[in-house]
């Protein structure tokens, strides 16, 4: 068997014809592994990006499913100038940075939106968000409801949950 | 055999054959490539998935325990005192199948037009987390609101927030088979409970036997130093506290001997059954029940020389107790009759 390839050896190295044929079925071969350890890499990186990007949206949808936010009490002070509303709430969830980013009070015939209110603790420390467990407030300013009419109450988070309630004002 | 030499024969000539290499690594590249592709996408989406049916299963857990939370509070008492303070009591139950933890204490205020509210934090306070079935008190918690003035008389009302988000609203009592409108204006914000009336002999000079369940009879001996005890309920409708002067006292007269009268006036007792040597104003809330115990024959004060006994025997009398003090700001005095006594031999 030795023998053998010790012969073919030399025979190999002296016959010039199958030079290219050799060469090219390198150059083939090297050019299949390269193109195909690149279309692999980028498969990888494509599916990673995927995964992240789908595990960010899962994330994203289960921190909202997360939040709850319960109504405390919400005061209508109709002697204060101007009447103000103000809405206690707390973050009874599982997720914290719960804020509210629009609130929508209405009634049958009269809505009112209000932007970003300014949130407060219940001692009233300015805040950005109630984290898990934490109670706060804000104040709804230049509101004129009714006395004694009931209305409804909407609170939309930055993660988009709506909580809502009714109150008499 | 046969079979196996072919595969041989065709295994060789596959190694042989350059041509078709390439295309096999090629192949393989592929087939790793779709490999890459299907089990990154499935596992990603299946743990995802797996993420998001876990947190569902974590949230309807939530929401079911938040709605099994059952607690009931009644028999609440408000007292308005100076400054707008306001001291709240209530006995309650955790009639659910968990524990549940209060955290927040609300009240608000009213009165006509004016309206004010305040809250303060219970989670620090004792007693606050409440095992499933057990019982819970609000043993006289202090909030200030502004604006309210003791003498007044509001409508409040107060609920508890609990640490999963729930509003529990403390209710007033029932009034059973008390009409309270008859007893606080017919006869008086008072009411005696009958059946519960005592009396007490003395262990020492200073101390009563077996405080502070006594003797309940309408049965009592002559001859022996005795007290009275009877529990006095405020059900006065503007909701005041009234507070017992120390000229309350229980008096006892004997329609067939005529002048023949005893008397015992209020005194304070501490839970051992001693009684104090001078007298402090004893406040009983709207809704409160409390033993009054009648035991000296001096007005503020007593001592072993001002036990009373009776000494006149097998008669019948008839007992009253003449109660003064305050209501709110005002003067109160009421006399409560109903009680007869036979003072045996």
């Amino acid at each position: 068997m030795k023998s053998n390839m010790k012969s073919r050896i030399p025979n190999l190295l002296m016959d010039r014809r199958g030079i290219s044929p050799v060469i090219s079925n390198i150059i083939l071969v090297a050019a299949v592994i390269a193109v195909g350890f690149a279309v692999l890499a980028w498969t990888y990186s494509t599916s990673s990006s995927y995964t992240t990007q789908y595990g960010t949206t899962v994330n994203s949808d289960v921190d909202k499913l997360r939040e709850r936010v319960a109504f405390e009490y919400i005061f209508y002070n109709n002697t204060a100038t101007p009447k103000n509303l103000a809405v206690y709430i707390m973050n009874f969830g599982q997720v914290g940075k719960v804020n509210a980013t629009t609130v929508y009070i209405s009634n049958s015939s009269w809505l009112a939106t209000f932007s970003s209110p300014p949130l407060k603790f219940l001692n009233t420390t300015q805040t950005s968000y109630l984290n898990v467990g934490q109670e706060g407030y804000f104040v709804l300013s230049s509101i004129t409801l009714q006395t004694g009419t009931s209305y409804n109450i909407k609170i939309v988070t930055w993660r988009g949950s709506i909580f809502a309630s009714t109150f008499v004002a | 055999m046969q079979v196996h030499l072919l595969l041989r024969l065709r295994r060789l000539r596959l190694t042989r054959n350059r041509k078709g290499f390439s295309s096999i690594i090629g192949g393989i590249f592929m087939a790793l490539i779709a490999m890459t592709l299907g089990a990154s996408y499935f596992i990603g989406t299946l743990s995802q998935n797996t993420v998001y049916n876990d947190a569902i299963r974590q949230n309807n857990q939530i929401d079911s325990d938040r709605l099994s939370e059952i607690v009931q509070v009644l028999n609440t008492t408000y007292s308005v005192q100076a400054n707008g303070m306001v001291t709240v009591a209530a006995k309650g139950q955790n009639a659910g199948p968990l524990s549940i933890q209060f955290v927040t204490f609300w009240i608000r205020v009213s009165k006509g037009t004016w309206a004010n509210y305040n809250f303060t934090s219970v989670s620090n306070m004792p007693n606050m987390t409440v095992q499933a079935g057990a019982p819970f008190q609000l043993d006289g918690v202090p909030i200030i609101v502004p604006g309210a003035s003791a003498g007044e008389r509001y409508d409040f009302a107060s609920w508890l927030i609990t640490a999963r988000g729930n509003v529990v609203a403390l209710k007033k009592q029932a009034s059973s088979n008390i009409i309270v409108a008859q007893v606080a204006q017919g006869i008086g914000s008072l009411a005696l409970d009958f059946s519960a009336f005592r009396f007490f002999t003395y262990e020492t000079s200073t101390r009563l036997a077996n405080y502070s369940d006594g003797i309940k009879s309408f049965n009592v001996p002559s001859g022996t130093n005795i007290a009275f005890g009877a529990l006095l309920t405020n059900l006065d409708p503007s909701e005041q506290t009234i507070i017992l002067m120390n000229n309350s006292q229980l008096w006892i007269y004997f329609p067939q001997a005529s002048g023949q009268t005893r008397l015992w006036y209020v005194v304070n007792v501490d839970p051992n059954g001693n009684i104090a040597s001078s007298y402090s104003p004893i406040p009983i809330e709207y809704m409160e029940t409390k033993l009054i115990v009648f035991a000296s024959s001096a007005a503020g004060s007593f001592s072993s020389g001002s036990r009373v006994l009776i000494l006149r025997s097998d008669d019948t009398c008839a007992l009253n107790l003449l109660l003064l003090g305050t209501i709110g700001p005002r003067d109160y005095a009421q006399n409560i009759p109903f009680v007869s006594l036979y003072v045996g031999p």
